[in-house]
């Protein structure tokens, strides 16, 4: 085990520095550049001084940009092993900084997003197969089909509506208040738990008729015992690759929900980078979101072992 | 318009394009080319019914009437508060009252900003917006406009200039301190001014200030003396531009956190720093010493609330409904039809503040075809119909700009107001006789057979899509709305290479503007704002000279030529007079606002109404 982990660590290292390299050049393949961006910010029809190319140029050269893509990289890369990610061209915030803050809240609500996904998701899906094409399945499988198609934005907007202003109870401005993680969870989560009731229910189904869970029942095992522990636990199999792979979508489902719920959160410091060409912020989100991504696989591929005995890893 | 507001602009645009597209579309829908005139014309009738039902005629009028008494060299009076249909409208920085003055200490203000805080470090401040966001309670300004065109003292109580204009003598005054206890005299004036100079820093908007300057002397502990390098009679109104004004940070505090100031700012402001959380908010805590308001404020002492908050909410329907729960006492907004649900809120006051400068326009661009033609460019003009393409932000209800300087604006002109009545068959009319003919498709072609296409990109703005239905079916002219990114649109803007930029423009001084948009030393260069490529050497000498012209009265004359030739030349589409909105929930806000001439709102005056607290 610990052979095959180092292993796949150490296949992330060219992963992770391909994709830093591709973002590094194409952010500097893009039309518009980050400076001209900065300036065209300046408001300069309020000041009578014109601004004058050398002051343009100066700002250019104090980021480097003066100089050729690679040469640019090398630097770049020296600055972040010496753990240097460089700072905002637009706050001059040390991005490293900016990660400390932002990631957490990020982290936080992605977890409580999956932790809705997970608890609902699950739940609903085994239910919906045990009492399947009966009226709570079909429900079930309705309310699915609607939680996967409503954009997050909106129904966050109807959550505010109705929770925030009708009724009150939930705070508009989420912030960083723990009550105000509620609706966000919510918001976030339930495209995640509708895909993974559907899910669940058809795995479940498929596994309900194999014949173990016949023999499970013929030793007399309890109903609950068979579902929960026998099927159940067969049926998650393909469920945990997706959870994988949602967990990557719910990370970037943040960046809308943070928004909306004016929450912080690398999600709004990332769109807003990319349209001013904030370069180090950009490049150091997109590499913390690939190290998320890797890391995400390979748990979710040791944790295949846990839940099927079968399944042994090779190195 | 500043770029770092560009992701919350496109979601305020989003929600105002359904309105002004709609309304245009509605009208022109389903028509040929061949009868688009009356069609447009329809569309002008039916905004003015539209507005008859919601206010009466007479407010729009009397708007048409306050334009005409304005005079050229502006000054402040009650005639700068009116009405444009459910808001009051203020201009020329008159402060208003929220509710009647019954001030309240403690509490907390929360503010909503459109805006993104960029950087609280004055060094390093990109732009006003950082101060707009929520950061001005943390700090004074040295000089700033009161209510009207003449500077008003603040952290400098008096000042002297010399014969030659060249050397600056501002009288500090003496009891004014840090929020970290240490004293504000000339030496720490000296010290930022002496920061913005040093060439090994990158300074933000103050570099335009620092380039005018030869050197800083402090000769006594409350006299600050400044030398400029060349004659620039604007230096003074430099110092208050930017939305905020130069500000100064604690040398001491410069000294310990240095690059990182920007997240422990200390200024000499009613209120001191508690916590930024970056994309989120500020929190400001009373600054209880303070007592050194400046004369246009009411409260000179310490700020009345305990504790002032700004969120920086950049998504329009979340901040509109944090404003609908109570979440949020006032908020800084520019959209009239996103505020729409408030209109009959009798809790809620809605207030326009009208800037100096220049209306909401369209720049044209010179040099490429078919602009480089004046009459091209004449002829958009007369055809654009100002009142629907803007009515998805203003609903109709602005002041509708018929040149490129507004009242209020030194140089002003309200002759020039006339110079291109709308009119589609007079656009017509000029484009046939340059031999503009139409070709079977209803568009117009010029003699070699090239199509008469202008573009104005859509960033997103609110104005390319209506523009283009106005535009197409008025004369024939195509208009392509290309959905181009801001970073993209930017880099082609500065190669010219655009037809069309929508913009606004702030300042008390019409030759501060037109200096910066129209000057050729301008062009290219990002910060100016200048697209038209339009090479005049009267133009560029009658705005060299403006520069150094001390008398207002002939520095607006010269303004005014200018602005002729701009004018004549029709480098630019005015649009509408528009500004700051300023909602404000008056159950949790109450006092008086004011804004000078920022889109800035100075907090003295503002206290906490929240039961609450």
């Amino acid at each position: 085990m610990g052979k095959y982990l180092i292993f796949r660590l150490l296949a992330a290292i060219p992963v992770l520095l391909g994709v830093l390299i591709i973002v590094f050049v194409l952010l500097r393949l893009i039309p518009g550049d980050p400076v001209d961006i900065i300036f065209s910010g300046r408001g300069g029809g309020a000041s009578s001084a014109r601004t004058t190319p050398e002051a343009v140029e100066a700002l250019r050269a104090s980021y480097n940009l003066d100089r050729s893509i690679p040469v640019q990289f090398v630097l770049y890369v020296k600055d972040v092993l010496t753990g240097d990610f460089g700072r905002s061209f637009r706050t001059n915030i040390q991005v490293g900084d900016l990660i400390k803050e932002l990631f957490p809240q990020t982290l936080q609500l992605t977890l409580a997003g999956m932790g809705v996904a997970l608890f609902v998701g699950i739940l609903a899906g085994v239910i919906s197969a045990i009492r399947h094409h009966t009226w709570i399945d079909y429900v079930g499988q309705f309310v699915a089909v609607f939680g996967v198609s409503i954009p997050d934005f909106f129904f966050g907007l109807v959550m505010i509506f109705i929770f925030g202003i009708w009724a009150g109870w939930l705070p508009a401005i989420s912030g960083d208040k723990p009550i105000g993680l509620v609706m966000p969870a919510i918001t976030l989560g339930v495209s995640s738990a509708a895909i993974l009731a559907r899910l669940t229910r058809s795995s479940m189904l498929d596994v309900m008729s194999r014949d173990f869970v016949r023999t499970a029942r013929a030793k007399g095992l309890v109903e609950s015992i068979v579902v929960w522990r026998h099927a159940l636990r067969n049926a998650l199999i393909p469920v945990v690759t997706i959870i994988g792979l949602q967990f990557g979508s719910l990370l970037t489902g943040a960046i809308v929900v943070e928004v909306v719920f004016t929450r912080q959160g690398l999600g709004f410091e990332l769109v807003n980078a990319i349209v001013t060409r904030n370069y180090p912020v950009v490049q150091a989100f997109v590499m913390l979101a690939s190290v998320v991504y890797v890391v995400m696989n390979i748990f979710v591929d040791t944790l295949y072992t846990y839940i099927d005995p079968r399944v042994r890893i090779q190195t | 318009m500043t770029v770092k507001k560009s992701f919350s602009r496109r979601r305020l645009i989003q929600t105002g394009l359904v309105g002004g597209v709609g309304a245009i579309a509605l009208a022109a829908c389903g028509e040929t080319t061949t009868v688009e005139t009356t069609k447009i014309q329809e569309v002008e009738v039916e905004r003015i019914v539209t507005v008859t039902e919601e206010v009466p005629v007479e407010v729009i009028r009397e708007v048409e009437v306050i334009r005409e008494v304005e005079v050229m060299a502006p000054a402040a009076g009650p005639e700068n508060t009116f009405s444009i249909g459910p808001i009051t409208a203020v201009r020329m920085g008159a402060a208003r009252n929220l509710t009647p003055w019954n001030p309240r200490r403690g509490g907390t203000i929360v503010h909503g900003s459109p805006a993104t805080i960029n950087n609280l470090d004055p060094l390093h401040m990109p732009d006003g917006w950082s101060l707009m966001a929520g950061g001005q309670p943390l700090y004074d300004g040295l000089i700033a406009y009161g209510t009207g065109p003449t500077l008003q003292p603040w952290l400098a109580e008096s000042w002297e200039v010399s014969d030659d204009l060249m050397t600056y003598t501002f009288h500090l005054r003496n009891d004014v301190k840090f929020h970290d206890d240490t004293p504000f005299n000339a030496e720490a004036a000296k010290f930022n001014f002496d920061l913005w100079m040093d060439p090994a820093n990158t300074p933000g908007a103050v570099a335009n200030i620092a380039a005018q300057i030869e050197r800083v002397e402090a000769p006594s502990e409350f006299d600050l003396v400044i030398v400029l390098k060349e004659l620039n009679v604007f230096f003074l109104n430099d110092l208050v531009a930017n939305q905020g004004g130069v500000v100064f940070a604690s040398p001491a505090a410069i000294e310990k956190y240095g690059e990182d100031l920007t997240r422990n700012p200390v200024g000499t402001g009613p209120f001191k720093f508690r916590e930024w959380k970056e994309n989120l908010s500020l929190t400001l805590d009373r600054f209880d010493d303070y007592n050194w308001g400046p004369p246009w404020a009411r409260n000179k002492g310490p700020a009345f609330p305990d504790t002032f908050i700004s969120y920086e909410m950049t998504d329009v329907a979340a901040k509109m409904a944090a404003f609908e729960a109570g979440e949020v006492g006032f908020m800084q907004h520019y959209s009239l039809a996103e505020l729409q649900p408030f209109f009959s809120d009798p809790g809620t006051s809605i207030h326009l503040h009208l800037i100096p400068g220049q209306p909401w326009y369209l720049q044209t661009n010179a040099s490429l075809f078919p602009t480089d033609d004046v009459v091209v460019r004449r002829a958009l003009i007369h055809a654009t119909d100002r009142g629907t393409v803007t009515r998805g932000v203003t609903l109709g209800f602005g002041a509708l700009a018929g040149s490129l300087l507004v009242p209020g604006t030194v140089g002003y002109n309200p002759e020039l107001e006339g110079m291109y009545e709308f009119d589609i068959a007079k656009a017509n009319q000029l484009l046939d006789d340059a031999g503009y003919a139409r070709g079977s498709d209803g568009f117009r072609y010029d003699s070699d057979g090239n199509l008469l296409e202008v573009d104005f990109p859509d960033t997103p703005n609110p104005f390319s899509q209506p523009y283009k239905l106005n535009i197409e079916a008025a004369i024939g002219i195509s208009v392509a709305t290309p959905n181009i990114e801001w970073g993209t649109a930017v880099e082609g803007y500065l190669k010219g290479i655009h037809t069309h930029k929508w913009q606004g423009g702030v300042g008390m001084e019409g030759g501060v503007v037109m200096n910066t948009v129209y000057n050729s030393k301008s062009f290219g260069v990002p910060g100016n704002r200048a697209f038209t490529w339009y090479y005049d050497d009267e133009l560029d000498a009658l705005l060299d000279a403006v520069k150094q012209e001390p008398d207002i009265t002939k520095r607006a004359e010269i303004t005014n030529k200018a602005h002729q030739i701009v004018m004549d030349q029709a480098l630019g589409i005015p649009l509408v007079e528009w500004g700051s909105l300023f909602p404000a929930n008056t159950s949790l806000v109450g006092g008086s606002v004011f804004h000078g001439i920022s889109q800035t709102p100075y907090t003295f005056d503002l206290y906490s109404l929240d039961e609450n607290d």
